[in-house]
């Protein structure tokens, strides 16, 4: 079993990070 | 029926003491696997129950009575403040993540996680987080004693303790995304090919809406607590009045995240006796889609209720209207689940061993704080209940005899799948007797000082409140002590000690996870199973549309 995942898992979660990442960012635009 | 791949780990299997002290603590430190890591969130969440226990013990010892017996106002304070964090982060979301860690890559089909290493990475950085935390308590100052809902401006006279209070929640933070997205991945890319989403078991879907609840509120936890850091050593005014912020707005903020943050920890938990029950009723599950609905409403509802914890800190009567109502149609879904629950125990051939008895107790219990629930939604009524015994009395009734009976009735599930034999039942019965007797003695009398006016988060009260702190504190204690059998229960089955228990382990059981032997290879499905419907639907196929 390889540790390495797969090219559409990884696109897969970097767009939930940039969601997560965005909202943080986007928080901070409103507050600020 | 799907098979299983059994890899016999002869070649790449788990390192065991047999080969080294040290390659076994590397072994650990350094896995990928979902199952090690499965243990290693669960080990760490019951440590941090424990941990996160012996504080409310403080809490109870100082209550006991009234007048100041044992500790300094101060310390109580950071008691309840570290009491509810160490619980929160420490125990009840780690422990659900180290469930979904172990079952649903064996639920759907699939060998992994999606993202091994970052699993990795999401464990380890969590005894970091509590370690930074938990040394608050040696800091000059102490730790945070401002709750954990950290309102300023009292949170911003926490001393020392205070840069790391925001750091070791940042850590928690990440920590939870990594697993909610390595959760959302797997669950959409991995399922073996068959296993469509409305063929998947409730915890995996619960789980699923649970990991997109903490990517969407997370980064707002995240944010409010770095602008309070800004306000405190950055010189910005955020929060502070005088400075043309406004301390409300974090209220606001915060429970934008802490209200579906209370989802996060109880989605799971409806999950886990969603597929207890039918188990031990041996009946399917009575309205499987309307469960998958109902968990759906619950999350989108759970982002447009945030204000009704704060009705008291002012706002105009529409919005409180709103609120009032918003919150109030949560019953309708969770309604909902507490009938298809009791619908699928209705003539079944059930049967009562200790993951059942929890899950019946969770059932009548968590449906207790649901009803407290609605009295505290209740705007003007909330004005008299707000910051009582009677809030203490309502979220301990929905997170303990709720989730945390959910997770104990989840481990006694599937503790024989994880280490190949089974339980004393004996003792699990004794652990739940005892458990559901204290635990009703703790949280019950909170109720009657809560309506009688005892406020919460104050180390001394009134006389009139005696009796029924008297009793909160002997069922605390009763309940603490009882945890020692789950202990001890955990530590026989992890030494094998015990009958071997088969691949199905329950009678009633169905499921890709009860197809593979028991214990569970370190490696599962490495091949995709052939999905026999016959297995996987039956235990929620409707039984009104078949």
């Amino acid at each position: 079993m390889s540790n390495r995942p797969t090219r559409k898992n990884v696109i897969t979660a970097l767009a939930l990070a940039g969601v997560a990442v965005g909202f943080y960012v986007a928080f901070f635009i409103v507050m600020s | 029926m799907s098979s299983a791949v059994d890899h016999h780990d002869d070649h790449h299997g788990p390192v065991t003491l047999k080969d080294g002290f040290g390659k076994w603590i590397m072994r650990w430190i350094s896995t990928t696997n979902h199952k090690d890591l499965g243990t290693l969130y669960l080990w760490f969440a019951f440590i941090m129950f424990f941990v996160g226990g012996a504080m409310a013990l403080v809490i109870r010892a100082e209550l006991f009575e009234p007048g100041m017996q044992f500790v300094q106002p101060e310390f109580f304070n950071q008691m309840t403040a570290m009491h509810a964090l160490v619980m929160i982060f420490g125990a009840v979301m780690p422990a659900f993540v180290g469930l979904a860690n172990w079952m649903i890559p064996m639920m759907i089909g699939c060998s992994d996680l999606a993202l091994p290493r970052v699993n990795n990475w999401g464990f380890w950085i969590l005894p970091f987080a509590f370690t930074i935390l938990l040394s608050t308590l040696f800091v000059p100052g102490g730790a945070p004693a401002a709750g954990w809902t950290m309102y300023p401006p009292l949170s911003l006279q926490t001393s020392n303790a205070f840069p790391m209070l925001i750091f070791s929640v940042h850590l928690m933070g990440i920590s939870s995304i990594t697993g909610a997205i390595n959760v959302v991945v797997t669950i959409l890319n991995m399922r073996a090919p068959g296993m469509t989403l409305l063929k998947m078991p409730l915890f995996v879907w619960t789980w699923l809406i649970t990991a997109y609840l903490l990517i969407a509120t997370m980064p707002v936890l995240a944010g409010a607590v770095t602008m309070l850091l800004t306000d405190k050593y950055f010189g910005t005014s955020f929060f502070s009045a005088s400075g043309g912020g406004d301390p409300v707005m974090f209220q606001h903020i915060f429970w934008f995240f802490g209200h579906p943050e209370v989802y996060i920890l109880i989605l799971p938990a409806f999950g886990i006796v969603s597929t207890i029950i039918p188990t031990f009723a041996r009946k399917t599950l009575f309205g499987y889609d309307s469960m998958v609905y109902a968990t759906a409403s619950i999350a989108f509802l759970s982002f447009i209720v945030w204000a009704h914890h704060m009705f008291t800190a002012g706002m105009p009567v529409a919005a409180e209207l709103f609120f009032m109502f918003s919150t109030m149609l949560i019953a309708v879904p969770t309604g909902v689940k507490v009938f298809n629950w009791v619908a699928t125990m209705w003539r079944g051939s059930m049967t009562f061993e200790t993951p059942m008895l929890f899950s019946v107790a969770f059932v009548f219990l968590f449906t207790i704080g649901g009803f407290s629930g609605l009295m505290l939604a209740i705007a003007p009524v909330d004005f008299q209940y707000h910051d009582t015994y009677f809030v203490v009395a309502h979220f301990h009734y929905v997170l303990v005899p709720g989730a945390v009976f959910a997770i104990m009735g989840g481990v006694y599930y599937w503790l024989p799948k994880w280490t190949g034999v089974m339980y004393n039942e004996s003792l699990g019965k004794l652990h739940f007797w005892l458990t559901a007797i204290f635990v009703n003695v703790t949280f019950f009398p909170m109720h009657f000082s809560g309506l009688a006016g005892m406020p919460r988060r104050i180390p001394d009260y009134a006389v009139q409140f005696a009796d029924f702190n008297l009793w909160s504190s002997v069922g605390a204690f009763g309940f603490g002590f009882a945890q020692l059998i789950f202990l001890y229960i955990v530590i026989q089955s992890c030494l094998k000690k015990g009958e071997a228990a088969t691949s199905r382990v329950w009678e009633g059981a169905h499921g890709l996870e009860w197809t593979v032997p028991s214990p569970a290879p370190y490696h599962t499905f490495e091949e995709p199973p052939v999905i026999s419907d016959a297995e996987v639907t039956a235990v929620h196929d409707d039984p009104i549309k078949a």
